[in-house]
């Protein structure tokens, strides 16, 4: 790490007012004094958004719906996640099938969003362009297959899920409708190519060159006996943790912070942690494909890979194991003899867990006897990751801070979108300046978040 | 020709598109409403090759001219940062689906935007009298232009 040069102001701060290319409203705020860290925020300005209160009242059957609405980007996440907290709670197992659509289902939206955030929104920081549109300039044929690759998780999401946004099919017991088989074949030729493009690509993304920053991370992420995850597991970590959904509330604390409308999450007397791709791959690498680990090895990624930076490579491993499981589905899938479980009438609780793009994501619900909601609990991944980027930039930055302003903010920028953070689930834009004392640079415009 | 309305029913004059969308319908035009996402406006203009010679997409504007205000662009002359245009939540907007697809060769033989003045974009709101003035001339327009089409192609057929 360089030590701040000696024609560097004492104090410097770093303001990004708008961040670009991230999804949701929040901004950066770095202060240093004498080249150190004395102050980081992430600020998430955008107002508190109120889903659990909103949920208070309504009847269960209508939460997958609400809770659908909390993004636009990984709404099947906050679907499944709400819909088996309250199959566990109601005591039902969905047919074999449904739980196999359910994960075909998961399987478009990590295609769709990994292929927006790693082409379209991280790509250009790497490649040093301001956007995707310039990126396109230069790299037309890497953006329209990054197009064409989204629209494929699109598809999937539309077909199974009824539209490609705030999908409406799911419902809590199992599908209000489900696709008969030659639906599902009717998507195989466009994922073979969408498997072939994947691949390809991940070498163009291993390539790209990646600051030398990693940290001691705890990673937590599922676990499955025979699965890479989507919807189901216990939560383990790297340094011991190993519980039931049940129990996440025993282990994890949401705290307010001042500055944020999103609470923090941490690990009970340990802090921050990790969730998202990186975690998801050191903690389960063996339980990818084949395909998905000939993808990382040969482009000499391995585990543990504790640098954030190459977390936009990790999605792109994942998004060839996303393919691949969708392309095992079709051929495995038939329509379910049961769509839809009859649902009991007594009161539960219930939680559970599943893997957003971006992380783990936790619910839990309480009802009465009529199956009105009285409590609910949602922490999403990026409430769960923003304490963990606020550390990574109070210890990146001091090995930076040589850099010129303009660079360095966007160094800043690039180890928040590291995490992908979809700041609307928390609680839209990242704003970005960077002023010296006595010497500051006007805020620029944000742009980019689909 | 193939009509899009583009924006959002739950913020007030940003529905100007969604509505002249749904007024064409009404007169027996065809029309697509399309909701927020503007990469998937590539898709549209994609499987309109070879069915549309033109493509129309109607947008709320904010441009400082009098609400209900309605401007043409065609898309050869719109910018990517268009800032009358720039009135959607989604930062990957109507002028940079148009730059983006202009850059990769996938822009239409011919894309025409329609942009109506709005003032009032809160969630919830109720779209203003003046736009849904200029929705409605908008609709007529269009559904004028589409019988022309129509009729143009039974003559020639």
């Amino acid at each position: 790490m360089s030590e701040a040069p000696r024609n560097q102001p004492a104090t410097r701060t770093i303001r990004v007012n708008y961040m670009a290319r991230v999804e949701g409203e929040a901004s950066l705020l770095i202060r240093m004094k004498a080249g150190k860290i004395h102050d980081v925020k992430l600020k998430i300005f955008e107002p508190p958004r109120l889903f659990e209160s909103l949920l208070r009242g309504r009847h269960l059957t209508e939460a997958p719906d609400i809770t659908a609405r909390i993004c636009g980007i990984c709404p099947v996440a906050y679907q499944l996640t709400c819909a088996h907290a309250l199959e566990r709670a109601l005591g039902i197992t969905v047919d074999p099938m449904v739980r196999l659509l359910r994960r075909f289902l998961y399987a478009g939206e990590w295609i769709e969003s990994h292929a927006l955030h790693v082409y379209l929104l991280h790509a250009p920081d790497f490649l040093g362009y301001p956007d995707a549109i310039e990126m396109a300039r230069k790299h037309p044929d890497v953006i329209a297959e990054a197009l064409r690759l989204k629209k494929i998780g699109n598809r999937i999401l539309t077909l199974v899920g009824g539209r490609e946004v705030h999908p409406v099919s799911v419902a809590v017991g199992g599908f209000y409708k489900t696709p008969s088989k030659a639906d599902l074949l009717s998507l195989k030729e466009e994922l073979k190519w969408a498997l072939d493009a994947a691949v390809r690509k991940v070498p163009f993304v291993a390539a790209f060159e990646f600051p030398d920053f990693e940290q001691d991370y705890e990673f937590v992420a599922l676990s499955h006996p025979s699965e890479y995850p989507f919807n189901e597991g216990r939560l383990i970590s790297n340094k011991g943790l190993d519980i039931e959904a049940g129990e996440y509330e025993h282990y994890f604390v949401e705290h307010q912070v001042k500055h944020s409308n999103a609470l923090h999450s941490r690990l009970r007397d340990r802090g921050a942690y990790q969730v998202g791709p990186l975690a998801r791959f050191n903690l389960n690498y063996a339980k990818l494909p084949k395909i998905a680990r000939e993808a990382a090895q040969s482009c000499g990624l391995h585990i543990p890979c504790l640098n954030p930076f190459k977390s936009v490579i990790v999605r792109a491993v994942e998004m060839v194991f996303a393919i691949d499981e969708a392309l095992r589905i079709i051929d495995l899938y038939e329509p379910p003899s049961v769509p839809r479980v009859t649902l009991p009438e007594r009161p539960g609780e219930g939680c559970a867990i599943t893997e957003a793009p971006r992380g783990i994501n936790f619910n839990r619900f309480r009802f009465d006897e009529n199956g009105i909601l009285q409590f609910a609990n949602i922490v999403p991944p990026t409430s769960q990751n923003q304490q963990r980027i606020e550390d990574d930039l109070r210890a990146f930055v001091p090995g930076v801070v040589a850099l010129p302003a303009e660079e360095l903010t966007l160094r800043c920028e690039q180890v928040v979108r590291n995490y992908d953070p979809c700041i609307s689930c928390a609680t839209h834009f990242l704003r970005v300046n960077l002023e010296q004392e006595g010497a500051s640079e006007p805020a620029r415009p944000g742009d980019g978040a689909c | 020709m193939l009509i899009i309305g583009y924006g959002n029913t739950d913020r007030g004059d940003d529905a100007a598109g969604i509505l002249v969308a749904r007024r064409l319908r009404d007169l027996g035009v065809d029309a697509i409403e399309h909701l927020g996402d503007g990469c998937a406006l590539l898709d549209l203009w994609a499987a309109a090759d070879g069915f549309a010679d033109e493509v129309v997409v109607i947008d709320a504007m904010v441009s400082g001219k009098p609400l209900g205000s309605v401007r043409v662009w065609d898309a050869r002359e719109l910018r990517a940062a268009e800032p009358a245009l720039r009135t959607s939540t989604h930062r990957f907007g109507l002028g940079q689906a148009v730059e983006l697809a202009r850059v990769l060769g996938q822009l239409p033989a011919r894309l025409t935007i329609y942009g109506i003045e709005g003032l009032r974009f809160e969630p919830g709101a109720e779209p203003s009298l003046e736009v849904l003035r200029a929705v409605e001339r908008v609709a007529l327009e269009l559904f004028r232009k589409s019988a022309a089409v129509v009729s143009l192609g039974e003559t020639a057929s």
